[in-house]
């Protein structure tokens, strides 16, 4: 368990502007400000794609249009340089889950979470997918 | 029948259906009395000898329980060197007749012996089991397992000279039973998975699942925008808790929205819409009548190429919505004005409408989501709602068809099959 990093780089993708800004929002809350987002899953590949860009975390929604948040798992697992990248799919309640689950997992996903959650739940999953102390966190 | 109900009667006749075991056993050796007294013992299934040690006058009196028992039909194969029993595993591939198993002899004079044959033979064919018969100790088990490798431990067995016609008789029994329930089992299996991939694709398919699925996904990033804002504005000042009140109050109008659209999709169909035997062509004219103005300032020609029996048993009203989203579709498919083509065709208990227009057709990646609820092609200016809420009222309102397809030269094709009479 290491001490929580608040300097990661975030990388948000949610083709619903709304959702994509309450989620920012959160991860401000929770003082995780280095966030980049993107409402368009092409964009979010292409920077993805690139190697200079920096990212550490990667949050993305399930089902977009176009682009599917499977793509950009792939995508990552894909990239030489983020074989190790954490990755958290969203995805809402449907009857489709448990399949989509399964090829998530078979791509490697770190951690998934259903829409709606709240704050406690989505801190969670990302201090268990960066494997940072959630204890010293709740003294400090 | 419904989808499911006719899923579930497939699986019970694919689960039903029987699977034929195979017999086939492969025998090389060099010896030919050896060899006719396989024949003697699996073919007829019954003596039992010490093979070695007398001649066929012998033999002593059958296994009593045998008939009782679940009866072995072998089949078997019988040569007399390496290059003949290779020859028998390419003929038997070649006809798809794979042999089950084989009872080899190691000392097959000249040229390669038994176990080397058992190796190649086991290359042509994975799943072949092999006996291996010997009357030497020239080679232990531990340096014939090296020889054949550890991924075919399971793959073979090892028999001493002189054997008995048990011997012989169970170990036959036992790798037929193995090779048949291990190919039965993969056979299931298969149809499992492909019983899973319809369920699959039915689901996927299904009107009322993808309506169903377009609204979990809509309500789901509504809630997070609703419990997000409450949940962070409660966190925030007073600027923040009203602004988060705003966009509370923003997305709950979203959602009313997205009820009052899928509402249409909920009307039970038989209690308000009451269905007669109408003349399909009656509707059209009706729905081209409303729709008159827009094809007219939009240049766009009807053209009726076809107006066979037009007796159905629908709801006027349903499907005048169903002609006039088509039209509206059409139309939108062909800013620049253009034709419809209109053909009314008799198709046994069905009347079937087909309706082309001459636009750009749907992309091949947008045609598989076409009757997704909310799924749309045309930015803002489309609900994503039409094609599903169609298919809906003539599939599950009148147990007709709603057919989309690109046509062959130009444009789109929507095939509407309407019953003639009333469906029990």
């Amino acid at each position: 368990m290491a001490q929580a990093n608040l300097n990661i780089q975030i990388l948000v993708v949610d083709d619903d502007k709304q959702v994509l800004e309450v989620i920012v929002e959160y991860l401000e809350y929770f003082g995780l400000c280095n966030v980049k987002s993107f409402s368009s899953a092409q964009q979010a590949l292409t920077y993805i794609q690139d190697s200079r860009n920096s990212i550490d975390l990667v949050f993305s929604d399930w089902e977009m249009k176009h682009l599917s948040g499977l793509d950009l798992l792939k995508a990552v697992r894909g990239n030489p340089h983020r074989k190790e990248t954490p990755f958290i799919m969203v995805t809402s309640q449907g009857s489709m889950e448990r399949i989509k689950i399964t090829r998530a997992v078979k791509s490697k996903v770190d951690a998934y979470i259903i829409k709606p959650f709240r704050a406690e739940t989505l801190k969670k999953k990302i201090w268990e997918v960066l494997e940072w102390n959630q204890e010293d966190e709740k003294a400090s | 029948m419904s989808a499911l109900r006719k899923l579930q009667k497939d699986y019970e006749k694919t689960l039903s259906s029987s699977y034929e075991w195979n017999y086939r056993i492969l025998v090389v050796e060099d010896q030919k009395e050896v060899a006719q007294s396989y024949t003697d013992i699996l073919e007829h299934s019954a003596k039992v000898i010490p093979l070695q040690r007398s001649s066929r006058s012998a033999r002593i009196e059958s296994l009593k329980s045998d008939s009782q028992e679940k009866h072995f039909p072998f089949q078997l194969s019988i040569v007399h060197s390496a290059a003949e029993a290779l020859d028998a595993m390419k003929a038997a591939k070649a006809k798809n007749q794979a042999f089950a198993m084989g009872f080899i002899d190691v000392l097959l004079g000249d040229g390669m012996d038994g176990i080397e044959l058992l190796k190649e033979l086991q290359k042509m064919d994975d799943d072949f089991y092999g006996v291996l018969v010997t009357a030497y100790h020239d080679r232990d088990v531990d340096s014939i397992h090296k020889f054949l490798g550890e991924d075919k431990v399971d793959q073979w067995d090892y028999l001493n000279k002189p054997f008995t016609n048990g011997e012989i008789l169970q170990k036959a029994r036992n790798y037929i039973s193995l090779w048949n329930l291990q190919r039965e089992s993969k056979i299931r299996e298969k149809e499992m998975q492909d019983l899973r991939n319809q369920v699959f694709q039915s689901e996927r398919f299904s009107t009322v699942a993808a309506v169903a699925r377009g609204v979990s996904h809509e309500f789901g990033n509504i809630l997070v925008q609703i419990m997000g804002k409450a949940e962070l504005g409660q966190m925030g000042n007073e600027a923040k808790k009203t602004q988060s009140l705003e966009k509370i109050l923003e997305a709950s109008i979203r959602a009313n929205e997205i009820l009052d659209r899928f509402n249409h999709l909920a009307n039970p169909g038989n209690a308000d819409f009451p269905k007669e035997t109408h003349n399909l062509h009656n509707i059209v004219n009706s729905a081209l009548d409303l729709m008159e103005h827009q094809l007219r300032t939009q240049a766009i020609k009807i053209c009726k190429i076809k107006s066979d029996n037009g007796k159905v048993f629908v709801n006027e009203t349903s499907i005048m919505q169903v002609l006039t989203n088509v039209f509206i579709n059409a139309s939108h498919a062909m800013p620049g004005g253009g034709q419809i083509d209109l053909g009314v065709y008799d198709h046994g208990d069905f009347c079937v409408l087909k309706i082309r227009d001459y636009g750009t057709g749907i992309a091949d990646k947008d045609l598989e989501h076409v009757f997704d609820a909310f799924y749309t092609t045309k930015g803002k200016k489309g609900t994503g709602l039409g094609l599903s809420i169609c298919r809906e009222i003539v599939e599950i309102e009148h147990s007709g068809h709603f057919k989309l397809y690109n046509h062959e030269v130009k444009g789109l094709v929507i095939e509407i099959q309407l019953p003639r009479k009333e469906v029990a």
